[in-house]
């Protein structure tokens, strides 16, 4: 493993929106991992880290970078869940806040984006919290 | 892109202020001499501003320059139309600065303006918003910190050096002719062959608050030299009167040209088509080398008469030919190996980012120290630690 690192995302926390992924995107930018590569990780990382934070009750990304370049984030959060994920990965489909809508997010386009964007795509979710494993390799 | 921006002074107060405003972390001191580092240098002088001991300055060639060439033209940016109040007072300063000794002098609104409409042609027909890349200093950031932007910058030349071309192949009897250009900022004046030896068709660039104080605008006797300033160039370099539209975002200042290079990044910016990013508080008008102050010079924009007409230019014209200095990319894996290390080495140093070492962040320290040009005891704090930690 080259790289490990984790990070908690609190709910309704708008002001920290983004920083967790700007992050992400300026250790990539160290790797060597093509900027097209990395273009795709930030925008669905981005995507999810803010679903956290309007959906969920907060939880933890998991940022890796594997020895042959490959990069995986796993987000973890602790509930409610999603509870139709086949309606969730429609994309324009929506249970954004109002107060998320007014701050610009909760267009929904989240997860069909992220789904999009990603090489590997894996989403399970319970009442007990939503695990979202994406991963990107190099093309 | 070489760095214009050099240290004068033969002591350093180690203030650390220069290195630590660096957006890119290229300035580093050393034993009280500042380093620059040219491959991620971009010019944009906010160290020279941070400097309290005004030790830092940008290399500029001196209007003398003028006595080695058989023919002189001086290139106006129209940026310099905002220091006066009306067309008159400006058909006399373009006059006056010819009487510094140029044989010409030679308008740039006409060719801002057409770029800007080449940049809005370019930009209907991408899917992605792309970044106009008329500022050197946005150019190089997006190269060295926004390295996903870089297919999204439109791939066309300076106005300056258009100029330049055109007028060098028009001039080619008239012996050596030497392409002055005045400019609003750090980053233009390495847009020029000297003092660097670069491939420009500029040959020597000039502060506009160098030139400005030496014009003589009293006793003209109504000598005059006829400009027909384009509206849309002159526009172009004021950020005020150029709002930005429904598809085109206009930004001034370094912190929201970042942000939105940002957002950029995250696919955030989807109603947007243009970017016309400007580092410098109300565009180039606030540049660092410019005469007047910005805040007010802005307001002369709408004493003035101009026309919307611009240059009529063709794609061949304005196409870049010469690209910035390529950075040799090693190979993925040296480069993950390289990281590992570095990240491993970032652990065992403290963090602060004090720069203490001479280098702004931690980061860069574990980079050279993985690299073998530093060692762990050159860590101030590290070594004050140990020797805390020996102590008890």
């Amino acid at each position: 493993m080259i790289l490990t690192k984790e990070y908690n995302v609190k709910k309704n926390d708008f002001v920290n929106a983004g920083k967790v992924s700007v992050e992400v995107k300026r250790l990539l930018k160290e790797t060597g991992i093509s900027p097209s590569t990395i273009r795709r990780i930030g925008i669905a990382c981005y995507e999810a880290e803010i679903n956290m934070i309007i959906h969920s009750l907060g939880g933890d990304i998991t940022f890796n970078v594997e020895d042959d370049g490959k990069v995986t984030l796993s987000f973890d959060d602790v509930g409610p869940g999603i509870p139709d994920i086949e309606r969730a990965l429609v994309e324009g489909f929506s249970t954004a806040s109002m107060e998320a809508k007014e701050m610009g997010f909760g267009a929904g386009m989240g997860l069909p984006n992220i789904k999009r964007v990603s090489d590997e795509f894996s989403i399970s979710s319970s009442s007990e919290g939503t695990h979202l494993l994406i991963g990107f390799v190099e093309q | 892109m070489k760095s214009v921006i050099k240290y004068g002074l033969d002591t350093c107060t180690k203030c650390l202020k220069c290195v630590k405003s660096c957006p890119t972390g290229a300035i580093s001191q050393k034993d009280g001499k500042i380093k620059i580092d040219d491959e991620i240098c971009v010019n944009c002088g906010r160290c020279i501003k941070e400097c309290y001991h005004r030790g830092l300055e940008a290399l500029r060639s001196p209007i003398t320059k003028i006595a080695e060439y058989d023919y002189t033209v001086c290139l106006i940016p129209s940026s310099v139309a905002h220091n006066f109040t009306s067309n008159s007072e400006i058909e006399e300063a373009f006059y006056a600065i010819k009487e510094l000794g140029f044989d010409e002098v030679f308008d740039l609104s006409g060719y801002e303006g057409a770029l800007f409409e080449k940049y809005r042609e370019y930009a209907e027909k991408t899917a992605e918003p792309v970044i106009a890349s008329f500022c050197p200093v946005v150019n190089n950031l997006v190269r060295i910190k926004y390295q996903l932007l870089e297919s999204d910058l439109i791939p066309y030349n300076y106005a300056s050096e258009i100029a330049a071309k055109e007028l060098k192949e028009k001039l080619k009897d008239k012996g050596n002719v030497g392409i002055f250009n005045l400019v609003e900022c750090e980053a233009k004046l390495a847009l020029a062959r000297h003092p660097f030896n670069s491939e420009y068709y500029v040959d020597h660039a000039l502060a506009i608050a160098d030139v400005l104080p030496l014009i003589k605008l009293t006793n003209l006797e109504n000598k005059r030299i006829r400009v027909n300033l384009s509206k849309t160039g002159v526009n172009c370099s004021n950020t005020v009167s150029n709002p930005g539209t429904e598809d085109i975002i206009v930004a001034d200042g370094y912190e929201k040209v970042n942000a939105i290079l940002d957002s950029a990044e995250f696919g955030l910016l989807t109603d947007v088509k243009l970017m016309m990013l400007y580092p410098c508080f109300n565009g180039c008008i606030g540049g660092h080398l410019t005469w007047g102050n910005c805040f007010l010079t802005c307001k002369n924009f709408h004493k003035l008469q101009l026309k919307d007409e611009v240059q009529e230019v063709t794609l061949s014209q304005i196409t870049r030919t010469t690209d910035g200095d390529v950075k040799q990319a090693r190979a993925l894996k040296d480069r993950l190996t390289f990281f590992k290390k570095v990240n491993e080495t970032l652990e065992k140093l403290p963090g602060y980012d004090c720069s203490a070492c001479g280098l702004q962040t931690c980061r860069i320290m574990a980079e050279e120290i993985v690299a073998g040009n530093k060692t762990i005891e050159e860590c101030r704090v590290h070594r004050a630690l140990e020797v805390i930690n020996e102590s008890k």
